[in-house]
């Protein structure tokens, strides 16, 4: 005996899975959703790693850090398409995550790397009593200008020079022609960190693809 | 395809920039809060107890070129150049800009952050001004993407010597966060959905004497802190609850510009708009430095 077994199709678990093969079809979505995972992955990486970042501020002890990485974390831009996406970072100091960078003085014949303090974030042309000092070809240093100190009246009546007699200049910036900044992945999370947030990302897409998908089931539900 | 570049065209906070107009006022800023409208100020370049227009346009150029970035642009430089240009426009700290006096604007202390050629005061400017822009066009960009990074965290993200809180009588973030009514966490952290009223009464001035009346970091002068994101996932995994209603992507962080010289000196009104009449038809750019101090 034979048994007709009828079996009714509906639409009801097929939606989504129709909607994510279209998501992954036309990946502009998805693409969106990896960039934006992506800035705001590297956005905490630079914030959470700023302090270490200022390796000169730290060596000099200053805690007046200059700008550049907290803007570069506030200031990322993405950009996502069918084909794939990006992220922009302000700043060419993370150049240096792909490979040592090549500095070389632009409308001037020294790069002033600060040797102080005071130095840190500011220009030479700040203070009025910087001394050129020539060192060696494409080395040279500015130094403090510093009045001889007076000999004490027993050196002056014995006419006795010594060295003590000449302060020491502080030097407030070497001068070099050119610098090679080896390179630093570490600017940037690591493949690791952005496997992870990439990964987060398709999580969180299929999660809201799903929501959008029950929502407009719940909608058409509706009398 | 993951591409990390630098960037190669100005972004929009840039755009936001060379929109903003100049405003010269010799009142100090709590009073200038109340003098001038919100929407004017939104979008206006100010500078308190600055009544020199040349200046205040120099401020609005170095902001521009400060966003831009690249060889000349950098804030040493351009720190530089502003002190050398409030002096030679007559300025003292002692006497102000010539005419200052005629307008009450009192000495400053050399070297103090009143002084406006003062390294202090100048890179303050430079650091609000960019941060003011920053942080509208991170809430703009946020705001876009609210639906899977529900809410914002408060944290420091540029390093302080002595931040708030720490001095006698400073009133620290996570205290300020907590007098405004923002949700206490076990962890410390300063977590708050995106558009939560929250955000505008940390930078509201009748709150806090050093807010900037803006509802986004840097939320008071130089105050270091910023924000980041939170996704769905990491908000729910942190035990916080889905807020109610989205944020909606709504008024644009820095309002269209509304002219406002009310009360503002005739002399001073008249320079003030033979500067801007020379920028809105492009002939600003075409001044030698000279002509713009003489037009000052």
């Amino acid at each position: 005996m034979s048994r007709a077994l009828n079996i009714t199709i509906t639409d009801k678990a097929t939606p989504l899975l129709g909607r994510l093969q279209r998501g992954l079809t036309d990946r502009a979505r998805l693409n969106r959703f990896m960039a934006d995972g992506l800035a705001v992955t590297v956005a905490r990486y630079i914030t959470g790693n700023e302090a270490r970042f200022h390796r000169t501020a730290q060596r000099l002890g200053t805690a007046n850090f200059t700008q550049h990485y907290a803007r570069a974390a506030r200031g990322i831009q993405q950009d996502a398409g069918r084909d794939g996406f990006s992220i922009t970072l302000r700043g060419e100091i993370f150049q240096r995550t792909t490979g040592e960078v090549f500095v070389a003085p632009v409308r001037a014949k020294w790069l002033a790397i600060p040797a102080t303090a005071a130095a840190y974030g500011r220009r030479p042309g700040f203070f009025p009593n910087l001394v050129f000092v020539p060192l060696r070809a494409g080395l040279a240093m500015l130094v403090e200008k510093q009045e001889k100190r007076p000999k004490s009246p027993q050196k002056r009546l014995k006419g006795v020079t010594s060295a003590g007699d000449r302060p020491k200049p502080i030097v407030f910036y070497w001068l070099k022609n050119a610098v090679t900044l080896p390179q630093d992945r570490t600017l940037l999370p690591s493949d690791e960190e952005f496997s992870q947030a990439l990964e987060q990302a398709a999580e969180e897409f299929v999660i809201s693809e799903t929501r959008e998908s029950t929502a407009a089931e719940q909608q058409e539900a509706r009398p | 395809m993951i591409l990390l570049s630098t960037p190669t065209s100005p972004d929009s906070a840039l755009m936001r920039a060379a929109g903003r107009r100049l405003l010269p006022s010799s009142l100090g800023s709590a009073a200038q809060r109340q003098a001038f409208s919100l929407a004017v100020r939104g979008r206006a370049v100010f500078s308190a107890r600055t009544t020199n227009a040349a200046y205040l346009q120099a401020i609005k150029e170095a902001v521009e070129r400060a966003m831009q970035e690249g060889i000349g642009n950098d804030f040493a430089k351009l720190k530089l150049e502003l002190r050398d240009i409030v002096r030679a426009l007559g300025y003292t700290p002692e006497h102000g800009f010539p005419g200052d006096a005629a307008l009450g604007v009192p000495p400053a202390e050399p070297g103090s952050l009143r002084d406006l050629s003062s390294e202090k005061r100048i890179a303050l400017i430079l650091h609000t001004q960019l941060d003011l822009f920053d942080g509208a066009g991170l809430k703009t960009s946020g705001e876009d993407r609210a639906d899977r990074f529900p809410w914002w965290e408060l944290v420091r993200q540029e390093q302080r010597r002595v931040p708030r809180g720490s001095a006698i009588g400073s009133l620290g973030w996570l205290r300020r966060w907590h007098q405004v009514g923002g949700p206490g966490r076990p962890d410390l952290r300063m977590i708050a959905p995106k558009g939560d009223p929250i955000w505008s009464a940390l930078g509201d001035s009748s709150n806090f004497d050093d807010a900037l009346d803006t509802d986004h970091p840097p939320f008071a002068f130089n105050s270091g802190m910023g924000w980041l994101e939170i996704s769905r996932t990491q908000g729910i995994s942190l035990g916080l609850p889905l807020p109610s209603v989205p944020s909606v992507p709504s008024v644009p962080s820095l309002p269209d510009p509304k002219s406002s010289a009310k009360g503002m000196d005739a002399a001073l009104l008249q320079k003030l708009r033979s500067i801007l009449d020379l920028r809105d038809t492009g002939k600003i750019d075409q001044l030698q430095y000279a002509e713009r101090v003489r037009a000052a």
